[in-house]
């Protein structure tokens, strides 16, 4: 029992030492905007990779969960003759969550992960160290450009996964299932819109935003050797996936009352 | 007494609990070489971080020219470390970048050379550790010595006032020990650079350093020129001047 409370306790420190870390690093994001200029060469490298890189992942996780979206939907609606209504929920669905969480926790994985890892290895190198000592402030260099790409790359990415979701929903209501094109069309445009897209890229800032704060903490407070690279790792993916996901419902909620 | 180059006063610092430092006193002066040695893990690493403010003490003064970096913060410790070039004891070069980008590196980022000057500059720092003509290597593909001479042409590529070297020797064979030494000490000839040496090889220590300082449980133990370390009759410097182990000593 005494364990147990010590366990608890132990952890709920280290959760809230996590965030006060998080909020300097947060702080130092600003400190390092308003004292040097972005660095766009860094920023146009990050971009390619973690926006362009990114794309065929993205692509085919939208794609697949449009896809079995759209057929799981099609079972039930099909019962009640509406196989045209499967257009709309696809649609409505992708851009307003599937596209948005799979997307993002696509990225947390890939980006998320390589973001903590070469911190990481980076502190526990001296290279972080080596940075300061030739008169570079960390944060400039390594953390505000990552953000920026990220910021400027989910909405790209997410709307590709939104695209590809519907595209392939489309596919497997329409040409194999035997959907009437034409009501599936005209009830996918009539019942969503710009809005439900809007949901979605407003979405994917914010977890760009989670995921590189998240990760670069992470990364940048890493524990020693090999060992504390990959706890540091393994922790900036399920602390980031989490905070995605419990902000995720929080968005909703915000957004919902403000847009109704 | 002339402004000196770095000075440490009564320096405290506590690691982990564990007192690593304990009231360390140095005056190093321009121009000179000045080398700190003592056993591993007393210390001599911490002591080369809090020259350059990379730790702060809990108490004492870090003087850099006169002027006390305590209290600085990492941005306006900027100006100060422009002036100031070190090699880290695994070379700590930026495994993303090949050879050339990490000797460019400090260049770059003052902004001050155009790149056909930096490519030149690149070229010379290179041949002076016997490197030239390596640039588009990356790194991985270097071996320990390699990547401590890059480091060194990285660190000094600036042409610095003060030049911070942890263990520039540990785990190179003789040979090449020895051409770094010889670089060590054409450096403060040529460009009047003082450098800071941190090793705990007795011979490199006595062939390069004007002056040396033994570092002994968090406080300089012993400070004097090669010649009096050497005939000092202090029974601990002169276990670790002839590498004797002392099972006391060794047991601590
Ligand atoms: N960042 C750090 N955090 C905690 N302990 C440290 C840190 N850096 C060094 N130490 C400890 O300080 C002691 C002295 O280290 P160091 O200065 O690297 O020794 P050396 O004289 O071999 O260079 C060691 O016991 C080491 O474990
Ligand atoms: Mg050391």
């Amino acid at each position: 029992m005494f364990d147990f409370f010590q366990i608890v306790g132990r952890n709920f420190f280290r959760f809230l030492r996590h965030c006060g870390q998080y909020t300097l690093l947060l702080i130092d994001i600003l400190r390092s905007l308003r004292h040097f200029p972005i660095r766009w060469n860094l920023v146009s490298q990050q971009i390619l990779f973690m926006g362009v890189n990114s794309l065929p992942v993205v692509i085919l996780t939208g794609s697949c969960i449009g896809a079995v979206f759209a057929s799981q939907i099609h079972l039930k609606f099909s019962e009640l003759g509406m196989g045209s209504g499967v257009g709309p929920v696809v649609a409505y669905a992708m851009c307003r969550e599937l596209g948005p969480i799979i997307c993002g926790l696509m990225i947390a994985a890939r980006v998320g992960a390589s973001i903590s890892t070469e911190l990481g290895s980076m502190k526990t190198s001296e290279q972080v160290d080596a940075l300061r000592s030739m008169a570079v402030y960390p944060t400039d260099y390594l953390v505000v450009p990552r953000l920026i790409a990220l910021l400027a790359s989910m909405p790209l990415l997410v709307s590709f996964s939104i695209f590809f979701g519907i595209t392939a929903g489309y596919i497997i209501a329409v040409p194999v299932l035997g959907v009437e094109p034409a009501y599936y069309i005209n009830n996918t445009l009539r019942f969503t819109g710009a809005k439900d897209v809007g949901v979605g890229l407003i979405k994917s800032v914010i977890f760009g935003f989670v995921i590189c704060t998240i990760c670069c903490e992470r990364g940048l407070n890493c524990g020693h050797g090999a060992q504390g690279v990959g706890k540091a790792t393994t922790e900036a993916v399920v602390s980031s996936t989490i905070a995605l996901l419990v902000c995720n419902f929080f968005i909703t909620f915000l957004l919902n009352a403000w847009m109704s | 007494m002339d402004v000196m180059m770095i000075s440490l006063r009564n320096i405290h610092k506590t690691l982990n609990g564990q007192k690593i430092l304990q009231g360390i006193n140095l005056e190093i002066a321009e121009g000179e070489t000045f080398v700190i040695i003592g056993r591993s893990g007393c210390g001599k690493s911490v002591t080369l971080r809090h020259m350059l403010g990379l730790m702060m003490p809990d108490q004492g003064e870090v003087l850099f020219e006169g002027k006390d970096l305590m209290g600085l913060s990492e941005i306006e410790l900027i100006p100060i470390r422009q002036k100031i070039g070190m090699l880290f004891q695994n070379g700590a070069l930026f495994d993303s970048m090949n050879v050339g980008e990490n000797v460019a590196f400090p260049l770059r980022e003052e902004g001050r050379l155009s790149e056909k000057e930096i490519e030149f500059a690149v070229e010379e720092a290179l041949e002076m550790v016997n490197l030239g003509g390596q640039q588009a290597k990356m790194p991985a593909e270097l071996s320990g010595g390699m990547k401590k001479r890059v480091s060194l042409a990285r660190a000094a590529v600036r042409k610095p006032k003060l030049l911070l070297f942890d263990e520039p020797t540990s785990g190179l064979d003789p040979v090449v020990s020895d051409s770094i030494n010889k670089l060590i000490l054409n450096l403060d000839k040529t460009l009047n650079i003082t450098n800071v040496v941190v090793t705990h090889d007795m011979r490199s220590a006595c062939e390069i350093g004007d002056r040396i300082a033994f570092l002994y449980h968090g406080k300089v133990h012993f400070l004097g020129t090669p010649e009096e370390i050497k005939s000092s009759q202090d029974p601990i410097v002169f276990r670790f001047v002839n590498g004797i182990s002392d099972a006391s000593v060794a047991m601590e």
